[in-house]
């Protein structure tokens, strides 16, 4: 899938999770802060699973973190 | 810069180094003495200190997008590594022909040189990796 396609609102809940910084949020989602750095960019398309922890850190579904673009 | 990058730098600046000592010596004491020179990849077995500073921190060294750009690398070294290895073969065969006899401290600058490109093809690799994704 190209990475265009899948876009995200890291930032925004980051933001609205009183600032949440991205080192807190990799570590809450056990994962490094250079891929919370490329998933905010829209350059990484993370795993199922990883998709899954991060929704769970903002108490929100996977529909609401990602969005996909692409055309059916 | 996340750990795996750091390892990378470290692996290619030997791999270089290795390969700048060796063509330096073999201007001074020949071809095959100077295969000693390799020795020098052995320094990249000191990259797992690099893994330490993580561990102390507590925080995670590495998921499941290092380990992605890992394979990746991985693959893409190996592929250099068989197109060289089968390279070297056609033209042992042209040079010796068909019944003739590989020196062995051929065979050994062979596989050095071998380890030398899948080293640095891996790390270029990695390096790459990292910027784009």
């Amino acid at each position: 899938m190209p990475k265009s396609e899948l876009s995200n609102e890291i930032r925004r809940l980051r933001f609205e999770h009183g600032e949440m910084t991205q080192q807190e949020l990799a570590d809450r989602a056990k994962v490094t802060r250079q891929t919370i750095i490329a998933l905010e960019a829209g350059r990484y398309v993370p795993s199922l699973l990883l998709a899954f922890r991060i929704a769970r850190v903002f108490h929100v579904t996977v529909d609401d973190l990602f969005h996909w673009n692409g055309k059916r | 810069m996340s750990v795996q990058q750091m390892v990378a730098w470290f692996n290619l600046s030997i791999a270089i180094l290795s390969a700048a000592a060796y063509l330096l010596l073999w201007a001074l004491i020949g071809p095959w003495r100077a295969m000693g020179a390799f020795g020098l990849l052995g320094f990249t077995g000191l990259s797992v200190f690099f893994y330490r500073k993580s561990k102390v921190a507590g925080r995670v060294a590495a998921d499941e997008r290092d380990a992605l750009i890992n394979i990746r690398a991985f693959a893409a070294a190996k592929s250099v590594v068989w197109v060289t290895l089968i390279a070297a073969y056609i033209i042992a065969l042209q040079v010796f022909g068909e019944h003739g006899a590989v020196p062995m401290r051929l065979m050994g600058l062979v596989i050095w040189f071998l380890f030398c490109a899948f080293l640095t093809v891996h790390s270029i690799a990695t390096l790459i990796l990292y910027a784009r994704q």
